[in-house]
């Protein structure tokens, strides 16, 4: 019946008008990115589904009764509910306090928060073990070495890394960068009045924080939410290297599990689990989205105003001291841990009777292809893949939101969602049965490689939404009025005034990519090796892992130097750009 | 021409740890030249294993020097067996198979119906060699794949930590209450050789050994990359099942590897030759090769591969360690067979 009343007074626009050159091009884009993200995916659900070319049904019902499944679940949501709360409450705080208060880092210091988002988690991961282990770790090495002149004799840790706490503490500062980068692209648009005006009227900091500030800038810290739950529920590195010595199993593992861990590969039961996860995520994001829209936020108006620091008094040392702690323990630690293992004969607690040596230090580059080739290889292939997600996702965030969405725009970004939850194993499968072949031909090929991370589009697509929500339709109207074409609009109005935000999601593109290691299994060769195939070669039993922690450090610095110079960039629209597209719409 | 290719078994001179070609020599001679003319024109070598790349890469560098193949570009593609048999899925259904050589730990790769096809028959017309193993070793021979080395799953353990009559030798020996918490466990739902391995020994010992197990407050690893790393730090005694991994350790980690009596899983390698391989020649060349005393006595002599020709009495494989009480698994039914046991296994050890 709705379904009824809502076509009805589409039929008559359809017959009545032709397409407009905009629609047209809208369409085809659509269809197109349809075709690249559906198909693949489509084809290798349904081979799935139904291996014998009808449903499965017996099969799909048998996904439910898998060994530990539920408590798998139970797992994922213990683990990545809290911490998805903890990294919105750090991310969005860290982001106010570096945009809006005294305690503020220098320009390059505000990148200091999403360090850990720039190395791959895999070292992250082995770095707090090395350092956190209960029985091995280097912490227990310290303890040692500080209680052992005493005649204290210490086996063990209290507690290590390998716990339910220590999952949330890791999955908590893993995912607070994502939560900062779209925080702060917002608070750095946003008309900062609002908050001056509760300061003046008597509100104090922290409830302007709570009861202005962090409202304002609802579609940022709403979708960080439902990112970092996303990115939670999918996070593998950390639960496999940590999870498993706690014995706590998550979803992701138990899915790698089912591919992995028997043969032949359970794909059936992963491809539904897949399903069920992306079916769900898709209903939030379309709950959150209705929310959204009929929501109350700030948005960037028509004056441009910079804005005036917060006095954080006597508390600005020491939330620069809390802000210095989460960097030591999200990235520092970790990181000294794999350095230290580095220059170690071998991993061990005993940091005096150890040993040290020179031996491995250059181990990363002895890996087959040369690590520095390869870690470029990675590089050109992440800037290429982030900007062109970024340009897609900036372009359909833009035709999706607003005031009248374009429903080819709509159903352009739902495709964009659909890879979320789907293994990565059968993308990678689906990729290459539709591409590796003739007539594309692009097995063994870098290109292979660039389609494939283009499905890393989802959580692009969701942060610049939040970016595309963030620019009010004032600009845009003003634009329009004054007689400029959409595509002008979109060139000299939208695109400016999001280009924080569409930096935050190029960011986070770009470090995903540079630390995939999972469509690398499918999809590299011998001629198209990057350095995550390094990484998959030490780890299936053929290297040093000294090699594989440094090559994680190495794509971690490299990553940093370029995510400094794309913050450089994208300047907030209090200056360059962003001030000249204001005065664009304005004119 | 074929039939020219076949290769000497004897008075083969070989330097086993240096990377120097072996003396090329075959019964009738040396290798076909004019195969291994058209090997040099097609230039290139595209194989599909679960070795090790290390190992995958080790061999096939050894085979470019003992047959003058040095310009030719071989490709060592690296996969898991699952990551293997979906790859091959994947190419089979589009028609275009693009490995000239696979090598893969389970025989219905190259032996089931729908596969079969895939690959070519091996006779001794193709592969010369062949006979003589044939001989030596008929169960390691199908008509589309051979079974061409083993690699045992046991225990590593810490040197520093275990010592003299401290080492376990049995099976049994490590119920003992000294291995409280001292245990770090391959999660066996990671890896189905791990359940096998389990499986195995559960059979011998009874499940009372696997319960034994489950108390001993064991930690869990999901990759033997990571674990040896923490065996080494001191962060256990013992790691098992595990084939050995000494070689991603820098020299003098304090790591050995022992094979307890008694039952032992060891995880096959089965290579089978592609129908329309792009590369026939050197792929023809290159399985020959692997077959060869001189190949065996190479693999043999690298002793950090954990490899092991599992045949008695093969030539150039004395090296190798034989073990007649291996157990392995030799079709994807069997496979089966102990998935079904799994849970149960899961379940005594306390996986929850």
């Amino acid at each position: 019946m709705t379904t009824m009343q809502t076509a009805a007074p589409v039929r008559p626009v359809r017959r009545s008008r032709r397409l407009t050159r905009g629609q047209a091009v809208g369409w085809t884009f659509s269809l197109l990115l349809i075709a690249v993200l559906v198909y693949p995916v489509g084809t290798m659900v349904w081979r799935a589904l139904a291996p014998q070319g009808t449903l499965d049904l017996e099969g799909v019902a048998g996904t439910f009764t898998g060994y530990g499944l539920w408590n798998a679940t139970l797992n994922t949501v213990l683990v990545a509910v809290p911490a998805a709360l903890i990294a919105t409450l750090i991310g969005a705080t860290f982001a106010w306090l570096n945009e809006r208060t005294d305690a503020a880092f220098g320009p390059l210091g505000r990148l200091l928060p999403i360090l850990s988002m720039l190395f791959p988690t895999f070292a992250l991961a082995f770095g707090w073990l090395v350092v956190g282990d209960r029985t091995s770790g280097f912490l227990l090495g310290v303890l040692r070495l500080i209680v052992s002149p005493f005649g204290i004799e210490v086996a063990a840790l209290p507690i290590g890394i390998a716990s339910f706490a220590g999952l949330i503490f890791l999955y908590s500062i893993t995912l607070a960068p994502f939560v900062y980068v779209q925080c702060q692209a917002a608070f750095r648009q946003l008309d900062p009045s609002l908050e001056e005006m509760s300061r003046i009227a008597g509100r104090g900091r922290l409830s302007t924080f709570f009861t202005v500030s962090l409202p304002s800038i609802r579609p940022a810290v709403t979708m960080s939410l439902f990112v970092t739950l996303l990115l939670g529920v999918g996070m593998y590195s950390i639960p496999a290297v940590i999870g498993t010595p706690g014995r706590i199993t998550v979803l992701s593992v138990y899915i790698a599990n089912l591919i992995n861990g028997q043969y032949p590969p359970l794909i059936q039961e992963a491809t539904v689990i897949g399903l069920c996860l992306m079916i769900l995520i898709l209903a939030v994001w379309l709950m959150l989205r209705a929310s959204l829209n009929q929501g109350r936020y700030a948005s960037v108006g028509g004056r441009g105003i910079r804005p005036n620091r917060i006095a954080m008094g006597r508390w600005r040392g020491v939330l620069r001291a809390a802000m210095w702690l989460y960097i030591v323990f999200a990235v520092l630690l970790p990181l000294v841990g794999l350095v230290v293992v580095s220059f170690e004969k071998y991993w061990t607690p005993d940091l005096v009777q150890g040993g040290f040596s020179w031996e491995n230090l250059l181990a990363f580059t002895k890996v087959r292809g040369g690590g520095i080739a390869l870690i470029g290889n990675t590089l050109w292939i992440s800037v290429v893949s982030a900007t062109v997600i970024v340009i897609v996702a900036g372009l359909v965030a833009i035709g999706s939101t607003g005031r009248s969405p374009r429903l080819y725009a709509v159903v352009a970004s739902v495709a964009t969602k659909v890879p979320f939850a789907i293994p990565t194993i059968v993308i990678a499968v689906g990729v290459l049965a539709t591409f590796g072949f003739p007539p594309f031909n692009l097995s063994g090929t870098y290109w292979i490689l660039l389609i494939a991370y283009f499905f890393s589009i989802p959580i692009a697509s969701i942060a610049a939404e939040a970016a595309a929500r963030q620019v009010g339709p004032e600009l845009v109207e003003a634009a329009r009025v004054s007689g400029a074409s959409p595509l002008r609009s979109i060139l000299r109005v939208n695109l400016p005034l999001m280009l924080s935000g569409l930096a935050g999601a190029w960011v986070i593109t770009f470090a995903h990519v540079m630390g995939d290691l999972n469509m690398i299994p499918i999809l590299s060769s011998a001629t198209n090796r990057v350095a995550g195939t390094a990484l998959i070669d030490i780890l299936g039993g053929g290297g040093s892992i000294i090699a594989a922690a440094q090559i994680s450090l190495i794509i971690g610095l490299v990553t940093l130097a370029v995510v400094v110079v794309v913050t450089a960039i994208a300047q907030p629209r209090f200056t360059g750009r962003g001030r000249r597209s204001r005065d664009a719409a304005a004119s | 021409m074929i039939a020219g290719l076949a290769l000497a078994i004897a008075g083969c001179s070989s330097q086993p740890d240096a990377p120097a070609p072996s003396e090329p020599s075959s019964a009738d001679g040396a290798w076909d030249a004019e195969l291994i003319e058209q090997a040099k024109q097609e230039g290139a070598f595209v194989i599909y294993g679960n070795a090790a790349a290390e190992q995958g890469e080790g061999l096939t560098e050894q085979f470019k020097r003992d047959l003058g193949l040095e310009g030719i570009q071989v490709e060592y593609n690296r996969f898991t067996s699952a990551e293997l048999l979906q790859r091959f899925q994947t190419e089979a259904a589009s028609g275009h198979i693009l490995a000239d050589f696979i090598l893969n730990a389970y025989p219905s790769q190259f032996t089931a119906p729908e596969n079969a096809d895939y690959f070519k028959t091996l006779t001794p017309e193709l592969l010369p060699e062949l006979e003589t193993y044939q001989d030596i070793a008929p169960e390691n021979v199908t008509e589309t794949g051979i079974r061409y080395s083993v690699t045992p799953f046991a225990v590593q353990y810490n040197t520093d930590l275990l010592q003299g009559d401290d080492v376990p030798t049995k099976w049994e020996d490590f119920t003992d209450p000294k291995f409280k918490g001292q245990i770090i466990l391959n999660d066996p739902r990671t890896n189905p050789a791990y359940n096998v391995e389990l499986h195995y020994i559960a059979e011998e010992l009874g499940d009372d050994w696997l319960r034994a197990i489950g108390d001993l407050d064991y930690q869990l690893t999901a990759s033997g990359v990571t674990g040896i790393q923490q065996l080494a730090a001191g962060g256990a005694m013992v790691m098992f099942p595990t084939p050995n991994q000494a070689q991603t350790l820098p020299e003098g980690a304090p790591v050995g590897f022992i094979v307890p009596e008694g039952v032992t899983f060891v995880a096959e390698s089965w290579f089978g030759l592609t129908e329309d391989a792009a590369h026939p020649a050197v792929a023809q060349l290159y399985a020959n090769w692997l077959l060869s005393k001189q190949s065996r006595e190479f693999a043999c002599a690298q002793k950090q591969w954990n490899m092991s020709m599992n045949v008695d009495g093969i030539p150039g494989a004395e090296e190798c360690p034989v073990r007649t009480e291996f157990q392995s698994i030799t079709d994807t039914e069997e496979v089966a067979k102990v998935a079904s046991y799994q849970q149960h296994i899961w379940d005594l050890l306390k996986l929850q």
